[in-house]
């Protein structure tokens, strides 16, 4: 059994089947449970652990239907809710889902309480208080509800307390009566639960994934292990939803695939494009691009185990995609393909290389060299340049931080006449400068002093951009030079 | 425009600047920065780029590039009709297949009457060339016109008429 310090008690948290026999309640002391038998096994409930579990439980979970909900607080705590609407045909039925899941659960080692209802409230219901599988035909709540205790309705502790003290036991009290007093004495959350028990509002649930637009699932009669099968198969996926994409004009953006591994254990992969695509070849590449590169890092290599027994292709989000206009002439439509190849090239790097290694640059407003550009990913629209202003030179190499220079000046303030940078000392032959840059002094926590900066030339000809940091005697007794960028 | 360079190389010798590539009369927003973890990387994305044919040219970086490295390289650059430019440390001498090599130096920039810099310059020398002879130019870029040119006039006669001289190969070569 598991225990829990509750407000400063260790309390019995959780119990297993034999714990039950003896005795042994949810919510008594631990010195009460220690009384009432010998040889028992504490643990310490470990909340964040069975949280972890389920989710990963969920995530297997989806096998079966792409909406899975890990019941949280909110919803009952713990328990997995399974939106089987339209998936269940597939398993040829209700009962035979279950039947599987069941199974599959069985040969986990995890024993689980199913019950099949039209509401998820009535089917938390009956998966707690009625001790066989339950399959509950669509308006049949009321009457499979009323005998249940009034827990079964996922009331808070309060409520539950108050009612029993009115003298309700069974849930069918509550939902027989006239709701105008509980209305009265009770907080909505009473009445709700009982409508969203019997169907009467809807339950919005929080699913694990995005419920995606467009879903294949491929169940397997041997399980497979190999990176080779999983891309053929995720392709031959690809090429049963692309028939979708054309129907409704649209491409997929974010793709996500889910190997469920023989063990319970899932595996997800997820892509992002650059482009909206329909192409199952460029879809199966990136994924084998993205499986190589788990090869060397190691954060997404293909973990097998003992093989996966299905493989799902989900589409989490799509873009409007026209059709193509080929040339009836040439038989190719080069602007448009130019554009999609060189999406596939970028997406096809970034699958590689990983997310922030394929960039393209973008002008920044701002005086201060090192903020006037940024880096955003290569498949954003591109900003155009402003034009250059020929009276402020700019190097073509910009360093991501200044380099420390020792430099000889004539004078403090004047430009420098020998520096020393990486160990070389290199005498200047023409300095051009200063251009003075003030900081922005208008951003939060920024005093830094004001930059003059000099174009350099040594007596090799190579050119330099230097700048000395803080105005003499105004700013500081001792400016510091840096190298800041190397010109072409 | 694809340029391709492992991390370490962008540390060492800075990024390219938008705004100084502005200035040699190349369009930043048409450029495409590629960041590698390792030199290896590097290598792929080139070939991959090249096998694409999408971009008009590929530049990059890379320290280390034996025979074999370089020969799936320029296999790669004839089969998409691209031009691959590699910039290598000036100290490497190794046997490399590409079609051409080219040592840039730096050079002392033109002046104006004022002392500043009119036209910057560089020393450029084909070292190696498949169908074609070896030849040194003092090169120099016009940044009114966004232009290069052969510098013309030369404060050494004999120089000068050199540069004369081996402008017709460079038109040949080209």
């Amino acid at each position: 059994m598991l225990c829990a310090d509750v407000s400063g008690t260790p309390r019995v948290s959780a119990t297993n089947a034999a714990a039950e026999a003896d005795g042994i309640r949810i919510g008594e002391a631990l010195a009460d449970a220690r009384a009432k038998t010998e040889n028992l096994q504490v643990r310490a409930a470990d909340p964040a652990a069975d949280d972890a579990a389920l989710r990963r439980l969920a995530l297997w979970a989806t096998r079966y239907t792409p909406a899975v909900a890990p019941c949280d607080e909110k919803s009952g705590a713990d328990g997995l809710f399974l939106d089987i609407a339209g998936a269940a045909h597939l398993f040829g039925g209700e009962t035979r889902l279950i039947a599987d899941l069941e199974a599959r659960l069985a040969r986990f080692g995890l024993p689980a309480r199913l019950a099949v209802a039209a509401t998820a409230g009535a089917a938390w219901a009956l998966a707690r208080f009625q001790h066989a599988t339950t399959i509950l035909a669509a308006g049949a709540e009321r009457a499979a509800l009323a005998p249940l205790p009034i827990e079964a309705l996922r009331l808070s502790a309060a409520t539950r307390a108050t009612l029993r003290r009115l003298g309700f036991r069974r849930a069918g009290a509550l939902i027989d009566n006239p709701r105008a007093p509980f209305a009265a004495r009770f907080e909505r959350e009473l009445l709700r639960r009982i409508d969203q028990a019997l169907g009467r509002t809807a339950e919005p649930l929080t699913f694990i994934l995005p419920p995606p637009v467009y879903h294949s699932l491929r169940y397997l009669m041997e399980p497979v292990a190999a990176q080779e099968a999983v891309v053929a198969i995720a392709q031959r996926l690809m090429r049963d939803i692309v028939h979708a994409l054309t129907r409704d004009g649209v491409g997929a953006r974010t793709l996500r695939l889910a190997l469920y591994r023989l063990d319970g254990g899932t595996q997800t992969i997820d892509i992002a494009l650059t482009r909206p695509t329909r192409s199952a070849p460029h879809v199966a590449r990136l994924i084998a691009l993205k499986l190589e590169r788990g090869g060397e890092t190691s954060a997404e290599t293909l973990d097998a185990g003992f093989g996966f027994e299905a493989v799902g292709l989900a589409i989490a989000a799509t873009e409007r995609m026209d059709e193509e206009q080929t040339d009836l002439v040439s038989g190719d439509a080069s602007g448009e393909r130019g554009e999609e190849r060189c999406a596939e090239l970028i997406d096809g790097l970034t699958q590689r290389l990983g997310p922030h290694s394929v960039q393209r640059l973008a002008p920044v407003e701002s005086h201060l060299p090192e903020r006037a550009e940024m880096a955003r990913a290569a498949g954003a629209e591109g900003i155009a340049w402003p034009a250059p202003d020929a009276a402020r030179p700019r190097p073509l190499l910009l360093f991501a931080r200044a380099e420390p220079a020792d430099v000889m000046a004539q004078v403090p303030d004047g430009p420098p006449r020998r520096f020393r940078w990486r160990g070389v000392l290199h005498a200047v032959a023409r300095a051009q400068g200063p251009e003075r840059i003030t900081a922005e002094w208008w951003r939060n926590g920024t005093e830094a002093p004001t930059r003059d900066y000099y174009l350099v030339e040594d007596d090799a000809g190579r050119r330099f951009w230097l700048f000395r940091e803080g105005l003499f005697a105004r700013e500081t007794a001792a400016p510091r030079w840096f190298v800041h960028g190397l010109f072409a | 425009m694809l340029f391709i360079a492992p991390s370490h190389a962008f540390a060492e010798h800075g990024r390219p600047h938008g705004h100084g590539l502005q200035r040699l009369g190349l369009d930043p927003a048409r450029l495409i920065l590629v960041e590698t973890k390792n030199e290896k990387q590097a290598l792929w994305a080139m070939e991959e780029a090249l096998r694409s044919a999408v971009p008009a040219a590929i530049g990059g970086t890379v320290a280390k590039l034996d025979l074999k490295a370089s020969q799936r390289l320029q296999l790669a650059a004839g089969e998409a009709g691209l031009p691959l430019l590699l910039l290598r440390p000036a100290t490497i001498e190794d046997a490399s297949a590409a079609a051409t090599r080219w040592r840039v130096g730096a050079a002392q920039a033109a002046r104006d009457r004022f002392g500043l810099i009119e036209r910057t310059r560089w020393n450029v020398q084909l070292e190696r060339c498949r169908n074609g002879r070896p030849g040194d130019w003092l090169v120099e870029f016009d940044h009114a016109a966004y232009r290069f040119s052969l510098a013309a006039a030369l404060a050494d006669p004999a120089l000068s008429r050199g540069a004369d001289a081996q402008s017709k190969l460079l038109r040949r070569v080209g």
